[in-house]
């Protein structure tokens, strides 16, 4: 009786111990994850002389270079010359809001119906569809690159911002995660709405919509998240400076504008973070809502 | 459960508000970046390419005198109570040059009436002396009849031959030169009556001494109180007599004209060879004047120059170099003779010459060259597109300069003839930089 309790409490403890290293090891893998963000933090609160000196290696491609922990003398010069002087950077930030704006507004634009259409179609035809749609789905940019820039090309938009967004309004990735959340919706619930009305767009509006909202909002923010920081599109498309987001326009890293680098990363780091937290709940329900089987 | 649901949804609902407050507050400091912009960046002054001829002006400073000047002379030894000229004034016929002391001028006439009087007193005495040596019997007569009977009456038989003979030879002897002095007294008593006429005449005039012709006072050697003397009291410029300009340029006073204003860029070297500086004279022999640099510039008999005197109100056009002469310590004196009726009076003048140079294409302001270790350069601005839109940025292009004067750079370089070259800033510029053109420079 005794060895049983021992061997119990010892199986509690030896729980206890693993969960709480797992929460250590977790934390611990968070921190690290978060460092790029801290020295962000610190770098834009610390002078062009400092920052020089401890990322000597950096900046000359020979020497040391230190880990930026806390600034000496801490200044907010930089943010001072990045929101007084720089009117370039606002240029390329309401850039960046604009091509993310239209990009997300036109995906869900596209994507709802279309993913709405899927679900609601159970032929083979739209299988076969949805099937391709999927591989489409898996192409990475860079092999898609080519026949997006002669479709842009031949089509007169180059050097646009059509060009950037009209080739991400139509990405797959929304498509199929607003499917699945359509998908987890009751059969029942549309049938009952039949009885209602016969009207499909009314059900799509009325019924689909609302109740497949959290993947819509999770495709929303993904879209957003990943169009704020997206580098090779515009890149490729974009040739004239007054149309570049943040992203091709913090240039290259020199004793000058070393600080200027730091402020205007975090600058742009913070509209994410705020999103991130106003709808994290949202992305969560979303990409659980993936998980619902067909 | 209630209570983290309740906290999720208000985070989420602050995480939104916090986004929109994020982007309102972006567009405000966007609007506030566009007004901070306009005030800092630099404001620039631009003009193009010019094709023209680089033109030098020089200049010799000197005064136009006439060719023929007159000494005026006064007695001697008469106290001049005021002058009433001076060096370089004009004077008309009439007007009062000095004035001598009325009471010395009485005192000298005084004077030379006694003096005079003292000749005519020696004058006689020595005639006297000589008529009696050359007659003593009827000297001695006249003495007699004059009741003078001390003197001893010698008659002829009285006396031998031979010294009778003898005191013939010496009385003849005597009387000769008596009658040399008084000769030389009567000269000098007419010299000193000359000299009176004139104390007379001085008196007459009020001891005032006026000009007799109009002209500039050339030197003035009397000052008030002093005394005249054997020299000239004034020398007078004859305005009468034809005019002409003489000048003085090398040595110190060297006359380019651009030279005060070249003076605060003397950093503009002239040429590759670090032959820049001051102006130099060429030769020991030659009067050719090297501006700083190549360009050669000779003052030569012949050449052809612009003449302004006093404030500009007398200018000449074409008045030619008539003479250069070699002066002390590196100076060359130019002399301009000038037609008649052209000036009808001396003053301070300044001779300019101009030349030109080749045709240069590519010629610039001279504050639009800017110069570096390396060599020149100007700075550019071009049309670029930048994040702000198609902006006018400043480039740096290097030059090579040919020659410049004062004003105007003639250069070589890979700048064409649209570019827009910065010649004024408020702010200085740095290359790459956005600038704001504000006026073309002209």
């Amino acid at each position: 009786m005794n060895d049983f309790i021992i061997k119990r409490k010892a199986a509690i403890f030896s729980r206890f111990i693993a969960k709480k290293a797992a929460i250590l090891f977790i934390s611990l893998v968070c921190v690290f994850s978060c460092i790029p963000v801290l020295i962000l933090a610190v770098g834009s609160v610390t002078g062009n002389y400092e920052l020089s000196v401890y990322l000597e290696g950096v900046l000359r491609g020979q020497g040391k270079t230190y880990l930026l922990l806390l600034p000496a003398f801490p200044t907010f010069q930089g943010f001072i010359e990045t929101l007084f002087y720089e009117p370039e950077f606002y240029v390329v930030f309401w850039n960046s809001v604009k091509l993310t704006a239209f990009i997300v507004a036109g995906q869900m634009f596209v994507a709802v119906p279309a993913a709405w259409g899927f679900s609601r179609c159970h032929g083979r035809l739209a299988s076969l569809l949805f099937y391709v749609y999927t591989i489409l789905m898996l192409l990475p940019f860079q092999v898609t690159m080519l026949s997006n820039y002669l479709v842009i090309d031949a089509i007169g938009i180059k050097d646009t911002h059509a060009a950037v967004i009209l080739p991400a309004v139509f990405s797959t990735f929304p498509v199929f995660l607003i499917y699945r959340s359509f998908l987890g919706v009751p059969e029942e619930v549309y049938e009952a709405f039949s009885l209602e009305s016969s009207s499909r767009l009314r059900m799509f509006y009325h019924v689909g919509v609302p109740l497949a909202m959290p993947g819509i909002k999770a495709a929303a923010l993904l879209g957003v998240i990943e169009y704020w920081n997206m580098v090779e599109q515009p890149l490729l498309f974009l040739k004239t400076p007054a149309l570049w987001p943040f992203s091709l326009y913090i240039p290259g890293i020199s004793y000058d504008n070393i600080s200027y680098i730091f402020v205007c990363s975090l600058i742009v780091l913070l509209p994410m973070v705020l999103i991130i937290f106003g709808g994290k709940e949202a992305v969560s329900e979303g990409i659980g809502a993936m998980a619902v089987k067909k | 459960m209630r209570r983290k649901e309740e906290i999720r949804r208000i985070a989420c609902k602050w995480g939104r508000h916090a986004v929109v407050m994020f982007l309102s507050v972006m567009a405000v400091l966007t609007l506030l970046s566009r007004v901070v912009d306009s005030y800092v960046i630099p404001q620039a002054a631009v003009c193009t390419l010019e094709e023209m001829q680089l033109s030098y002006e020089w200049k010799v400073e000197g005064r136009v005198r006439t060719k023929g000047r007159r000494a005026l002379y006064c007695q001697e030894n008469l106290r001049i109570e005021n002058v009433w000229v001076q060096e370089n004034d004009i004077v008309q016929k009439g007007d009062l040059l000095f004035t001598l002391d009325r009471k010395d001028l009485q005192t000298k006439i005084a004077r030379m009436e006694e003096e005079i009087h003292k000749y005519d007193l020696q004058i006689a005495d020595m005639e006297h002396a000589s008529q009696m040596q050359a007659d003593p019997q009827s000297f001695q007569a006249d003495q007699a009849a004059e009741g003078d009977s001390n003197i001893p009456i010698v008659t002829p038989d009285q006396a031998n031959v031979a010294k009778a003979g003898n005191f013939n030879m010496i009385s003849s002897s005597a009387g000769a030169e008596n009658s040399n002095a008084a000769d030389i007294q009567r000269l000098e008593k007419k010299q000193a009556q000359e000299s009176l006429q004139q104390l007379y005449l001085l008196r007459e005039a009020k001891g005032q001494v006026c000009a007799q012709f109009a002209g500039g006072i050339f030197t003035c050697a009397i000052s008030t109180g002093s005394l005249t003397s054997a020299e000239p009291v004034l020398i007078v410029e004859d305005f009468r007599q034809p005019f002409q300009f003489e000048g003085i340029v090398g040595g110190n006073g060297y006359s380019y004209a651009g030279a005060d204003a070249a003076g605060e860029e003397d950093s503009l070297a002239m040429n590759e060879s670090g032959a820049g500086g001051n102006l130099s004279l060429a030769g020991a022999g030659s009067p050719n004047l090297n501006m700083r640099g190549n360009q050669d510039f000779p003052v030569e008999e012949g050449l052809e120059g612009t003449l302004e005197m006093g404030d500009g109100d007398v200018v000449l056009e074409g008045v030619k170099i008539s003479k250069v002469a070699e002066g002390e310590e590196g100076t060359y004196r130019v002399t301009a003779e000038l037609a008649d009726g052209s000036v009808s009076r001396t003053g301070n003048a300044v001779l300019r010459f101009t030349k030109e140079s080749r045709r240069y294409r590519k010629c610039v302001p001279r504050s639009a060259l800017h110069e570096e270790r390396s060599g020149y350069y100007v700075m550019v601005v071009k049309e670029e597109k930048t994040v702000l839109g198609i902006k006018p940025v400043a480039q740096y292009v290097p030059v090579t300069l040919i020659e410049h004067n004062d004003e105007y750079a003639a250069v070589e370089g890979n700048i064409s003839e649209d570019d827009k070259m910065i010649v004024d800033t408020n702010k200085e510029i740095k290359e790459g930089k956005r600038v704001r053109i504000v006026e073309e420079w002209s």
